[in-house]
């Protein structure tokens, strides 16, 4: 088992195999070797290491990507999402970006992965406008920032 | 002065307008007041002027204004997404730009997928600030007949050194748009696919030309009325360093007569002309790397007895993957030899039509044999007789490191899909296997899948198959002749010996999966399952799966005959599956 540390001081005890898939903790492990003292995930809130917990223990047994590969790199970049994964991904929007936080920080490429394609499958068809009212982000550009994007509007406009 | 008569004064202020600032000025001072210091100034010994002051206001407003960015901009980080580091953010980007390409290229290839990145690029500072630091968002320029040079100018741009992309699609009027890319940028040009028309192709070759160092996917597809001759001497075929090659819908190319072997590894072409089997020959005899070959022609040829003189050697070819005409298919087969090739799919549209078709299909078997035996390739293991998908993609076989995985080989009434029932019924499959290779097909088969009605030889044949381990059939009536082969030497009196020793037949199964497929409803499931039951009774081992799909009959209704229903559930260790539906996938 191995113990792991919240940033909210919440101690978690999970069996190897499930953590493993995180390269991040897989590495520590390896590097460090056996160890009672818990490894600190000072960007992680138990809330969230419980959701990711989840999502491992999902995929547990399942062969690990190989720690090379980078999902941009491999060809296939479709918006597909395994049925299961679409209904552990469908959280409020605050928790959506902690677990992608978290898969990042934990280095879980296919959860990054996941995380990724859920929010392109959000901005999917949609214009800046509708963007940004979807993500709640304000129109902040400077009126020589607006000029120049009028101008690459008109650009993209058809002949 | 008088005021006239068609208008009146208003002063909201009720100041004099004559009142100007130097006056009001001088009245200060004569007050006694503290001149402010800005007037004392040398150089503002005059009060200021209107357009000072409103130069002061500006500034005030565009201060404030300033101040409303900064503050929205603050604002904009605690969105919950503004957490996500830049390059998160940035293969977000990414996805939704590359997901919009995909499905444009299916759905509008006029509406330009690059809106999605301008959208993405107009949402807030900082997404643009990403966007515009992210060059491989930017490394892909689609052009269409409506694009503007102006705005390929911003791709150009933005994807500052990363090597490029260009998909030109249905371009008809706008080649000039793509020439000026392939000119601007020559030596980042790493993939280009274009559709367009012969007269147009040929005034673009030399650009494309120019990109020879750099190049390593090319697409090439005429969308022409006419079939034509690709243009050029076709040396673009052998740039240095090409690796894709995608020729479509064109009637031949040109082989230059001296060229380097050709470096490409995936070649796909596809045409409607049978003039391209000679260029593509001899292009296959100077690609010595060749690791994926995928053919498709849609018409029938005479065999050409020069294609044959000597045999085109394929040493790294891995991927076969040929759509022909029987006539075409076994002259291309008869042509080529491979090492190592671990996919091969077959597919041979024909009309079901009696017995040439039987002949045809015949010739096809033995050229699959023959190009496995010349070429060293071991015998299929999983083979599917009966249903023939349109040209299979080779990302959706599965690979085996183990010599050929699948073969598909399904002659198919031409422009029928995938519907085995409307065409095997009066077109028998199974008598491509002439005895002659059937040995060679079976010798190492682990799975068949059947969809057709094989003579009680084929099944006897198979019967006897050491490594078949899995039997997926349809059955289309009642005593068919896979029962007749199971029963084969299994009597009454033998059934002893034959649990005291081994199997007599189908030795090594573990599994059937038996799908009901009748012209009408089928009311003899129950006896059909009851029989094969009663068969598999006498083998010393269990299956470990009998399923039957397709059924009519409930199962609770089986389950009141408690006799019928433990003789099914003691044919295979986990019981029987029994489902009323068809599978979609019949293999």
């Amino acid at each position: 088992m191995v113990l792991l540390l919240t940033s909210d001081n919440e101690m978690f005890s999970v069996a190897e195999d499930v953590i493993k898939r995180s390269a991040y903790i897989k590495n520590m492990l390896e590097d460090v070797g056996e160890s009672d003292l818990p490894i600190p995930l000072p960007n992680v809130e138990s809330n969230v290491l419980v959701k990711i917990l989840e999502y491992c223990e999902h995929y547990r047994g399942e062969p690990l990507p190989a720690s090379d590969v980078d999902p941009a790199e491999i060809g296939d970049r479709s918006l597909d999402i395994a049925d299961w994964d679409q209904k552990y991904m469908a959280v409020d929007q605050e928790m959506l970006f902690e677990i992608i936080l978290a898969a990042n920080y934990l280095d879980i490429k296919s959860l990054l992965d996941v995380g990724c394609k859920t929010v392109a499958k959000m901005m999917k068809g949609k214009s800046s406008e509708e963007i940004r009212t979807l993500f709640n982000i304000a129109n902040d550009f400077t009126p020589e920032e607006e000029a120049q994007i009028r101008k690459e509007n008109a650009w993209a406009e058809c002949r | 002065m008088s005021t006239p008569s068609y208008y009146r004064y208003v002063n909201p202020s009720e100041r004099n307008p004559r009142d100007r600032p130097l006056a009001r000025y001088q009245r200060r001072v004569a007050a006694g007041e503290t001149v402010p210091p800005e007037l004392c100034h040398p150089e503002i010994s005059r009060p200021p002027t209107r357009r000072e002051s409103q130069r002061r206001l500006d500034d005030k407003i565009k201060s404030y204004e300033n101040d409303l960015i900064r503050l929205k901009r603050r604002r904009n980080t605690w969105s919950p997404i503004s957490d996500l580091p830049s390059e998160v953010l940035s293969d977000i980007f990414l996805l939704s730009f590359q997901s919009s390409a995909d499905s444009e290229a299916q759905l509008h290839r006029n509406a330009l997928p690059e809106n999605v990145r301008l959208s993405i690029s107009h949402v807030s500072y900082a997404w643009r600030t990403v966007a515009l630091n992210s060059p491989e968002l930017w490394a892909t320029i689609h052009i269409r007949d409506t694009t503007k040079t102006t705005f390929l100018g911003l791709a150009l741009r933005n994807s500052k050194d990363m090597p490029l992309t260009i998909e030109a699609h249905a371009i008809r009027d706008n080649i000039e748009c793509v020439r000026g890319v392939l000119q601007a940028i020559p030596r980042r040009v790493k993939s280009v696919s274009l559709e367009t028309e012969s007269r147009a192709m040929r005034s673009i070759l030399p650009d494309l030309q120019a990109c020879r160092g750099m190049l390593e996917s090319l697409e090439l597809k005429n969308c022409g009325a006419d079939v034509d001759h690709l243009p050029g001497d076709g040396s673009i075929l052998y740039m240095p360093n090409l690796r894709e090659l995608i020729l479509l819908h064109w009637a031949s190319f040109a082989n230059p007569s001296s060229s380097c072997p050709s470096a490409v590894v995936h070649f796909s072409v596809s045409s409607p002309q049978p003039t391209i089997i000679r260029p593509l020959l001899t292009y296959l005899r100077n690609a010595p790397r060749l690791e994926e070959l995928a053919f498709n022609l849609d018409a029938e040829s005479r065999t050409n007895e020069e294609d044959r003189e000597t045999l085109i050697e394929l040493p790294n070819l891995e991927h076969l993957c040929i759509r022909l005409k029987p006539s075409v298919l076994s002259t291309f087969l008869s042509a080529i030899r491979t090492n190592h090739a671990s996919v091969l799919v077959i597919s041979a549209p024909m009309k079901a039509d009696g017995t040439d078709s039987i002949t045809h299909a015949q010739s096809i078997a033995t050229s699959i044999h023959h190009l496995c035996v010349r070429s060293q390739f071991p015998a299929p293991s999983n083979l599917l007789l009966g249903t023939a998908p349109p040209l299979l993609s080779l990302d959706n076989i599965e690979d085996s490191p183990s010599g050929i995985s699948i073969i598909v080989l399904a002659p198919l009434e031409e422009g029928s899909i995938c519907q085995v029932s409307t065409t095997l019924d009066h077109f028998e499959l199974h008598t491509a296997f002439h005895p002659s290779v059937r040995d060679w097909f079976f010798s190492r088969l682990v799975l068949i899948s059947i969809g057709s009605t094989p003579p009680l030889e084929f099944w006897q044949a198979l019967a006897r198959v050491p490594t078949l381990r899995l039997l997926d059939i349809w059955v289309m009536e009642r005593d068919d002749c896979f029962l007749q082969s199971l029963g084969d030497g299994v009597d009454e009196g033998s059934a002893a010996t034959a649990l005291a020793e081994r199997d007599p037949n189908y030795p090594a199964l573990k599994c059937i999966r038996v799908t009901f497929k009748g012209s009408g409803p089928i009311t003899w499931d129950v006896d059909y399952a009851r029989d094969l039951a009663l068969l598999l009774r006498t083998r010393a081992k269990k299956l470990s799966e009998l399923s039957f799909y397709g059924v009519s009959t409930q199962l609770a209704s089986i389950k009141q005959d408690t006799t019928t229903y433990e003789l099914l559930n003691h044919a295979a260790s986990t019981g029987i599956d029994w489902h009323p539906q068809i599978p979609e996938v019949f293999w």
